[in-house]
């Protein structure tokens, strides 16, 4: 589709959305009692999953159906442990049959497009989904060739590994085919992109498997920012852990990287200074998946902007947007968010087809990191809506203490691990 | 429009103060506390029903988890505390009382 064709689609579309404003109020749910209508959640990620699920628990006559490529889902979190050799990559794998058991019709297709006028979702292969509400969770597109020399092709070489899948096996096969004595090099990112700690979790767990197996490796940082999440922890960690194993390049001291060339595994960075890499990681720019755009509910930034009280579009009615693919700054894109931000969404979309209006809206977030197997860290928020706009509660929250006993951050690294089967178990109802 | 829905909100928002009358003007409902409640089952298990080393909350008396997450919010709190004392200082006490019950409701 061109461009020229979205644009005009959305202008479109947001006169049809006043119009659908108020179709809402004149409610089709009360026509079809008890509350009830049809709710189309597309993507079975973190957000999309948690969303169908507690739609379908407060209200089993609303009919959800879940629309997911994946037969299988592979959470990113945890893959940094799969890299560090502390599981297999099949352990963050996740299936559909709990909501399937719960009533929800999963679908494994595409969603290529939305008319939000006619409010219909097509599916690749052409089937059309008519909905009352719509939930997009469809996560993060990589921008390609927002990082020169950055494309499709130059994956394949220097994988992202930032969607869990065929990218992650490239980059653990690569870690696993590496010399003794090799560098690697992580090139990451400007805010806002998934999973702010993630970069530096990857290379602790790196750390951990060269420290184990190839211990005259290093490791490169090249980094865009001046500051990231957990800093002063993850330092003191790769120190006392990793002694000069580890080094990291902010944007200050030219981390910021302008060019890649995938094939040489060679990275260029603002100054000029060339890095050559015996694996090679890049974590690209990102915006929210396309079909965000499709359904006119992205910002000229890539991100989608959202009501804070119920995450429904700001720009389209009727479409809740939740997950890394909104624009919710201060909340982080993480799995941990997107989930409370399905249960918000959920909450709101089951009081809106009953025709009552949306619970107080509340969320928080924690991030569990590991350093190395037995030594996890954590940064914790809660939020909720100040001045009609997301805020992180005053005097809640913050990081881990930078002074611990070993036994505090190995009984941090044990709940990283009840964290993951608490919220896998939530969202997908798989046990560990 | 936008404006207008805003009206209605603020309206129906003003009826249900009115509704629920004076000093209990700012209690909130079970949906407000189902939400509330959201983010801990990402640690503590769906409806606080726990599979693993985080303790579960389902089913325990009120009583005992206010007292618990007021003792997180507290100065010092319990020994071996390495999050609740974080997270606890995002929720009012009335909040906490809401939580409380929440929970101890989930068989
Ligand atoms: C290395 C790494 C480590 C991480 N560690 C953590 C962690 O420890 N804790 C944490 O909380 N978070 C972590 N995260 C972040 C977490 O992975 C994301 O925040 C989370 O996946 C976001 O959920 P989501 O529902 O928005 O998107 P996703 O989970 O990506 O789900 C999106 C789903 O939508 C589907 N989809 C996309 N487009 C369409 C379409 N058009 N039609 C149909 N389906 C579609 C996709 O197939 C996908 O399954 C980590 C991320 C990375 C990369
Ligand atoms: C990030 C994970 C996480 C989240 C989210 C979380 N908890 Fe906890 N909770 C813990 C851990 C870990 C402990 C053990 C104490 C500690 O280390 O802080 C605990 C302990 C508790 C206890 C004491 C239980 C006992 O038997 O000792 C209560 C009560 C509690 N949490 C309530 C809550 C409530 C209510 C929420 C939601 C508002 C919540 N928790 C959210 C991880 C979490």
């Amino acid at each position: 589709m061109s461009t020229n064709m979205i644009s005009r689609r959305r202008t479109l579309q947001l006169l049809g959305g006043a119009g659908a404003g108020l179709a809402s109020l004149s409610m089709p749910a009360i026509a079809q009692g008890a509350g009830a209508g049809r709710v189309v959640v597309v993507g079975g990620g973190f957000g999309g999953a948690t969303a169908a699920k507690y739609i379908k628990r407060a209200n089993p006559k609303i009919q959800v159906t879940l629309v997911e490529p994946l037969q299988r889902y592979y959470t990113c979190p945890f893959t940094n442990l799969h890299f560090g050799g502390l599981r297999t990559f099949e352990q963050q794998g996740h299936n559909f049959n709990e909501l399937r058991a719960l009533g929800v019709q999963v679908v494994h297709a595409l969603a290529n497009d939305v008319d939000n006028k006619k409010k219909t979702v097509t599916l690749a292969g052409g089937r059309v989904l008519q909905y009352d509400k719509l939930v997009l969770s469809p996560g993060i597109d990589i921008r390609w060739g927002a990082l020169k020399g950055y494309d499709q092709a130059a994956a394949q070489f220097a994988p992202h590994a930032w969607q869990a899948g065929p990218q992650t096996a490239l980059l653990k096969q690569q870690l696993d085919a590496m010399p003794d004595g090799g560098t690697f090099i992580l090139v990451a990112p400007e805010n806002p992109f998934r999973c702010p700690p993630g970069p530096y979790e990857r290379v602790s767990m790196i750390g951990h498997y060269f420290k184990t197996q190839k211990p005259k490796s290093k490791i490169l940082v090249l980094d865009a920012k001046e500051n990231f999440s957990k800093q002063g922890l993850f330092l003191d960690g790769w120190k006392k852990v990793y002694g000069e194993m580890i080094e990291w390049v902010p944007l200050s001291k030219d981390g910021k990287v302008v060019r890649v060339d995938a094939r040489a595994r060679e990275v260029e960075t603002e100054f000029g200074k060339k890095h050559k890499a015996a694996v090679l990681n890049v974590v690209p720019p990102q915006k929210a998946g396309f079909i965000a755009d499709r359904a006119g509910v992205s910002a000229q930034s890539g991100w989608v902007p959202i009501k804070p009280e119920t995450f429904e579009s700001s720009q389209v009615a009727d479409i809740h947007v939740i997950g890394d693919a909104t624009a919710a700054t201060p909340m982080p894109k993480s799995g941990f968010v997107a989930n409370a931000q399905g249960k918000v969404a959920a909450a709101a979309i089951v009081a809106a087809l009953a025709g009552r209006p949306a619970p107080k809206a509340s969320w928080a977030n924690t991030c569990y990191s590991l350093i190395a197997p037995d030594y996890g860290i954590s940064v914790a928020n809660v939020y909720n809506i100040a001045d009609g706009k997301l805020n992180e509660i005053k005097g809640s929250g913050g990081v881990s203490p930078r002074e611990a006993t070993p036994e505090f951050r190995k009984l941090e690294a044990d709940y990283g691990v009840a964290w993951y089967n608490a919220i896998a178990n939530d969202a997908w109802g798989t046990k560990a | 429009m936008t404006s207008r829905l805003k009206t209605l909100g603020l309206f129906s928002a003003a009826a249900l103060l009115l509704a629920s009358g004076g000093a209990h003007a700012q209690a909130l409902s079970a949906a407000d506390a189902a939400v509330l409640a959201g983010p801990c089952a990402n640690c503590h298990g769906t409806d606080g029903k726990s599979n693993g080393k985080i303790p579960p909350l389902a089913g325990r008396p009120a009583a005992t988890l206010a007292a618990m997450m007021k003792a997180f919010k507290g100065e010092t709190p319990p020994p071996g505390t390495t999050i609740m004392n974080r997270l606890s200082k995002g929720y009012t006490d009335e909040q906490i009382e809401a939580l409380a019950k929440h929970f101890a409701e989930k068989k």
